[in-house]
């Protein structure tokens, strides 16, 4: 198969942007060829997606109408994810020398409300107050600390490392070191999740160029390489949001489908994975996906993170620009963010955020509604 | 089927001694959902039978909603000051299958996974023209110790 190469990486300050959602959307095409020293006429095909913000081809009114062909893209969590995988296989097919995806998003404040209707779900379901997604993410790792006896404190240490991480990221949003003991203390939304171990719905945009390795040289004397990139949905058994019922079935998960089929397509495992960028949706979520992507087994999380090993400075750095934690979830942004963080960490170009030891393999994770996952292997 | 039942138009009928819920079974993999689906997710059939679920399981994991759910689609008309946190969980029955609900008769501290539960149902708020909102929940059983 063709490989495939990162050439350009654009982003946009998350959180509360003041720009216009399209206008953040631009700032990030633009910043992305700018890295790649391409213009907008040199791009043969789009991909695009937003959740809240519109269709993603209105773009094409402030980039130039070039005829590009571009396909606008609605999935959830992984819609970056998504768009990326457009754009590698127009690539992979011919179809373009040159391809972007992007993903931009704007939230307000407060969980998101989908409606039952949306989501296949009775009323009664909503209703009654059922439908709520920090719900899942409380009962999923209530569950998982209880069966792998795992000390909860684990949750404060993943919410702390995230704020730490982000004060060296000017793109993020919550840059500021919040103490063990205040996110610990924080009102709880969904038992044992406090406020601080939720992200929050907020603005952001990424783009991503790529092409194909043999040409990459004519825009990056850095390119990032695309070794895997596999997108999986639910199979019966595993434990998703918005379900009233399901029949659980040991070692079945979404994310782990997504993770193996990944490392298998690399012809790599997780000893070979440098940093990881992992959903983080809330603390919990980090702790459940290290070990559903394979990264450690189940249970071994706690001694990995009170030990350090998830740190910038730790044998296996987790969500080194702060994660959606400290950057939010834009849900249209958050994957291309994760491909963003990981293409800068493996350029050796992350500043004062940038993890030691010439990392060379980044494994990117997404997971959202209503049971998919999404998993990138990078490598330089 | 009890003719003390009062049929529910939602997928569950209550009686004064306890609630069922009703499900379906595909009939080529036997595989249980519920609410009662017409298709298999499981194997992709297309033929189901109806199914009451048993009346009792134990707790699988729990959660707490602290503040008012998002509205819509939570139909309950209370302000977000006087709405009353409530507890939510999956309880596993026989044969396997986790159902998701509101927990009464426990609290954060007193909820442990494994505990026995069973079945019932509650008025647990009124909607915004004042009809009375009900659902089915899972109650501790009483003298029951964990699994």
């Amino acid at each position: 198969m063709t490989d495939i190469a990162i050439v350009g990486v654009g982003i946009t300050p998350f959180g509360r942007n003041p720009r216009t959602v399209q206008g953040m959307a631009m700032h990030a095409v633009r910043g992305a060829l700018a890295d790649a020293g391409a213009d907008w006429r040199d791009v043969q095909f789009a991909a695009g997606g937003s959740h809240s913000g519109g269709h993603a081809d209105n773009l094409l009114g402030s980039l130039g109408l070039t005829g590009v062909p571009f396909m606008n893209v609605f999935n959830g969590c992984a819609t970056g994810a998504s768009a990326l995988l457009a754009a590698a296989n127009a690539v992979r097919a011919g179809e373009a020398g040159l391809a972007m995806a992007v993903g931009f998003d704007r939230h307000g404040r407060g969980s998101f409300a989908p409606k039952p209707s949306d989501r296949g779900l009775p009323d009664w379901y909503g209703d009654a107050g059922l439908m709520v997604t920090t719900q899942f993410f409380g009962m999923k790792i209530q569950r998982y600390l209880h069966l792998y006896d795992i000390d909860p404190v684990v949750l404060n240490r993943v919410a702390d490392k995230a704020f730490r991480n982000a004060e060296y990221n000017p793109y993020a949003w919550r840059r500021m070191p919040v103490d063990e003991s205040v996110i610990a203390n924080s009102m709880m939304v969904a038992n044992p999740l406090t406020k601080y171990m939720f992200c929050s719905p907020g603005d952001g945009a990424v783009a991503v160029l790529l092409c194909r390795a043999d040409e990459a040289h004519r825009y990056t004397s850095a390119p990032v390489y695309v070794r895997a990139l596999v997108h999986r949905t639910r199979r019966p058994g595993s434990f998703e949001v918005f379900a009233p019922s399901f029949t659980p079935t040991d070692g079945v998960s979404v994310t782990a489908d997504a993770a193996n089929a990944a490392f298998d397509a690399a012809g790599a495992g997780p000893e070979d994975i440098d940093l990881a960028q992992i959903q983080d949706t809330d603390s919990g979520a980090e702790v459940i996906h290290m070990a559903e992507v394979g990264l450690c087994a189940h249970g071994e999380q706690e001694k990995l993170i009170l030990d350090g090993a998830t740190e910038l400075t730790g044998a296996l750095p987790v969500n080194t620009d702060g994660g959606c934690l400290a950057n939010g979830e834009p849900i249209g942004a958050s994957a291309l963010r994760q491909i963003h963080e990981s293409v800068l960490q493996l350029r050796g170009a992350a500043g004062v955020r940038q993890i030691p030891g010439r990392p060379r393999v980044a494994l990117n994770h997404v997971y959202g509604a209503p049971g998919l996952s999404a998993c990138t292997i990078l490598a330089r | 089927m009890s003719s003390d039942l009062v049929e529910s138009p939602l997928p569950w009928a209550s009686e004064a001694t306890g609630s069922v819920l009703r499900g379906a079974r595909c009939t080529r993999c036997g595989a249980v959902s519920f609410p009662a689906s017409d298709d298999c997710a499981q194997c992709g059939g297309e033929s189901t039978s109806p199914l009451d679920l048993p009346r009792e399981g134990v707790l699988w994991t729990w959660t707490t909603q602290s503040v008012r759910p998002p509205s819509p689609p939570y139909a309950g008309a209370e302000s977000a000051e006087d709405y009353v946190p409530f507890l939510v969980g999956y309880v596993q029955f026989d044969g396997g299958i986790c159902v998701e609900g509101r927990l009464v008769g426990v609290t954060s501290e007193s909820v442990r996974i494994g505990a026995p539960m069973r079945v019932v149902s509650i008025e647990y708020a009124v909607d915004t023209s004042g009809s009375p909102l009900e659902t089915y929940v899972f109650s501790p059983i009483d003298g029951k110790e964990c699994a």
